[in-house]
């Protein structure tokens, strides 16, 4: 149930690269926005922001929050920057954490050094989220594409099999704790209805749930073309088709016909790979997002898509069981 | 004979020794790979497709068994894949899916002056429980295979399939990085090892100063375990350097191409500007940009032309057709149909907007449009469509 979503501190989406990760962080992040008081945060990290455009910034985000035009808080979480505030935690001296992490010896070590930006960024989160010293109640963030979502989610528990003791290994535990958490966090899948990002999602979802338990809340298929006719058009097309050869019809008639044709046979294709995934993962919550051919610009279809999304769980809300 | 257009792509198939293909997820860029290699091969080049990725699409794409895809190169039957083209002689197909730790643990045993320190790199915890996400070697043990694959002249081109993520040119950065890591001076503060002699190396020698802070921070295990690890492979420092700098050259050449594939959607365009600029940044221009799947109506002819169908010529139609009784539903179908068309023009043409803006930011003749080939069709035929497009 999408409304599960809504109480969640931590919010990770995922899926294979393409499929609009980037376009259900927003608008997760904007339903969650507009439906309750929680003050949310949409993240992501990397140096190529897709969130500043699809929120209407015109500036590249940064890793300081800023308010999009509709209100919702995004920022693109810099490791850099990130590792500097958990260094300053441990050394406790402002000027040594400086001097440790700014170092160009230090910045070349953390650039090729394994797992060290994933646990930053992870403990970063963790750090917005504090209930004291951070600004806010809920996180969605971005991860990066299939290949890379298990190892970026498992590096607490990697840090913490290699640090054992120690403060920094106490924290990476509660990190990986707070992780498998169902009740704290979610992970969202994204996918398309197409074959090979269907079978890439059934394997990560296997891959997740073996190395997180869980925390898999909800599968969003994205993109999913709506049916171009009713059931009483469809035969008619039929018959249509049946009785008519090319050149018997005006060059218009022929050119909707066409049109009409291709849609139905992808809008069937689509289907298939949707029931696909539902036979495939029979207990994870499937939504279908439509794909929007009226969507002006990215702010737009985010604004569209955050509607879908509202009315899904209007009729959750009427209809609970 | 009369001049063919020039085309970057069929130039640097026919003569280039290294392609490597970048570009936003979800393009169809392992396909167009395969598709790219298939091609160099009929024209009888002895062709290797190299994927980083997960290999599954790359053997569909191939006709091979996903388990078939190793690191090792295995041959493909050009026959198999190009069912009634005619190769030309000589031309081989082979594929392969790099795995980065492989190569890496390969590259210890060649590089360490002994086994022993080899086989402590390899079985160091640091390195063990990490490797999986040490994606700074991963990346340039990519680089690295792909530098000895080319020297050793056993293939004439060498198609890379990158991963689709916003750091996959961090590969062409990573030579130089490992050079620096791999200097003296760098690895010297992070290893614990015994200071020198001498008040004067005692205060030059960071290394205990570093492990202090790296254990308060880290703990004193792993600052061991890493120390360890950095002390052991430091032993093949000069090797690595002198790879390094091999690998940057090759990436340098003029035989090497980049072809920046991608989608006719704003995101995706956007995405193939921004690693554009990221290519300029690292001194290295696209030799082409490839918008794959655009949709076949914006391919050929503009959609505004979708002239309406009047009222009367609708009823003639359908009494000609015999189904005046059916004309009811006839006319509600029509509407339907001209509503969806509807919608396939706006996304066309908002699709067209961004191939545009493309083309303005990078030139014509730099940008290759494929159109939506059926998928559905034999994944071969698919194949062999794409190639022709990418080439004609």
């Amino acid at each position: 149930m999408i409304n599960e979503l809504l109480h969640k501190r931590l919010i990770f989406v995922t899926g294979k690269g393409g499929v609009g990760k980037s376009t259900l962080v927003a608008c997760l992040a904007l339903l969650i926005h507009q439906q309750t008081e929680r003050r949310v945060l949409a993240c992501e990290a990397g140096p190529c922001s897709a969130l500043g455009p699809l929120l209407g910034l015109g500036a590249p985000l940064g890793h300081a929050p800023v308010r999009s035009p509709s209100g919702l808080a995004a920022s693109n979480v810099d490791p850099d920057r990130a590792l500097m505030g958990i260094t300053q935690r441990f050394l406790r001296s402002p000027t040594i954490a400086r001097a440790t992490v700014s170092n160009p010896f230090t910045q070349l070590f953390f650039k090729t050094a394994p797992f060290v930006s994933e646990l930053a960024t992870l403990l970063h989160l963790r750090q917005l989220l504090h209930p004291t010293e951070g600004d806010w109640d809920t996180v969605v963030f971005d991860l990066p594409s299939t290949g890379h979502a298990t190892s970026f989610l498992t590096a607490p528990s990697t840090a913490h099999g290699l640090l054992r003791v120690g403060g920094l290994a106490q924290l990476t535990q509660r990190l990986d704790e707070a992780l498998r958490d169902p009740e704290h966090t979610s992970i969202v899948l994204v996918t398309r209805p197409e074959p090979l990002p269907i079978l890439e999602t059934v394997t990560l979802h296997a891959q997740l749930t073996q190395a997180l338990g869980p925390t898999l809340h909800h599968v969003f298929i994205n993109m999913v073309h709506p049916n171009p006719l009713g059931d009483a058009e469809r035969d008619a097309l039929n018959r249509l088709t049946a009785r008519a050869s090319g050149d018997d019809l005006p060059p218009a008639l022929t050119r909707l016909i066409e049109g009409g044709v291709r849609g139905v046979s992808q809008r069937d294709q689509e289907q298939r790979q949707i029931a696909r995934l539902k036979a495939a993962l029979p207990s994870l919550q499937q939504t279908a997002l439509p794909y929007l051919f009226n969507a002006r610009s990215d702010p737009d279809l985010v604004t569209h898509l955050t509607d879908v999304l509202t009315n899904a769980l209007d009729a959750q809300r009427r209809a609970p069981y | 004979m009369h001049a063919r257009p020039h085309n970057p792509i069929a130039d640097a198939l026919a003569t280039g020794r290294l392609m490597i293909c970048c570009g936003p997820g979800g393009v169809g860029k392992t396909t167009a790979a395969a598709a790219l290699g298939l091609h160099a091969a009929l024209s009888g080049r002895r062709v290797l497709v190299m994927t980083i990725d997960p290999a599954r699409r790359l053997a569909d794409a191939m006709g091979l068994s996903a388990a078939r895809l190793g690191s090792t190169p295995s041959p493909v039957a050009i026959d198999a894949v190009a069912p009634g083209a005619t190769p030309a002689p000589g031309g081989e197909l082979w594929a392969m899916m790099l795995d980065a730790r492989q190569t890496f643990e390969a590259l210890i045993t060649t590089l360490t002056p002994d086994s022993a320190t080899a086989e402590r790199i390899v079985q160091n915890r640091a390195y063990r429980a990490t490797t999986h996400a040490m994606t700074g070697l991963q990346h340039y043990m990519a680089v690295d295979r792909l530098c000895e694959l080319v020297e050793s002249d056993r293939y004439d081109l060498i198609v890379l399939d990158t991963p689709p993520t916003r750091s996959a040119l961090n590969f062409l950065a990573a030579p130089g990085l490992i050079t620096r890591f791999f200097d003296r001076g760098v690895l010297r503060w992070f290893t614990p090892a015994p200071a020198r002699r001498g008040l004067l190396g005692r205060l030059f020698n960071p290394g205990p100063l570093v492990h202090g802070l790296l254990s308060r921070a880290l703990g004193e295990q792993f600052a061991t375990d890493l120390g360890d690890f950095l002390a052991d492979i430091q032993s093949a420092a000069e090797p690595f350097k002198a790879r390094g700098q091999k690998v940057d050259r090759l990436l340098r050449a003029p035989e090497t191409s980049f072809l920046i594939i991608t989608g006719p959607d704003p995101q995706r365009v956007r995405e193939a500007l921004y690693l554009n600029d990221r290519l300029k940044e690292l001194e290295r221009a696209a030799t082409a940009f490839v918008v794959n799947r655009v949709s076949p109506d914006l391919h050929h002819e503009s959609l505004d032309t979708l002239a309406r169908l009047s009222p009367d010529e609708f009823e003639e139609a359908i009494e000609a057709l015999g189904l005046n009784g059916d004309a009811e539903t006839l006319r509600h179908l029509l509407k339907e149909l001209e509503r969806y068309c509807d919608e396939l023009t706006r996304s066309a043409d908002r699709d067209r907007r961004a191939v545009q803006q493309l083309i303005e930011a990078v030139g014509r003749h730099l940008t290759r449009l494929v159109p939506s080939l059926d998928d559905t069709a034999h994944p071969t035929q698919h194949l062999m469509g794409i190639a022709r497009h990418l080439t004609a």
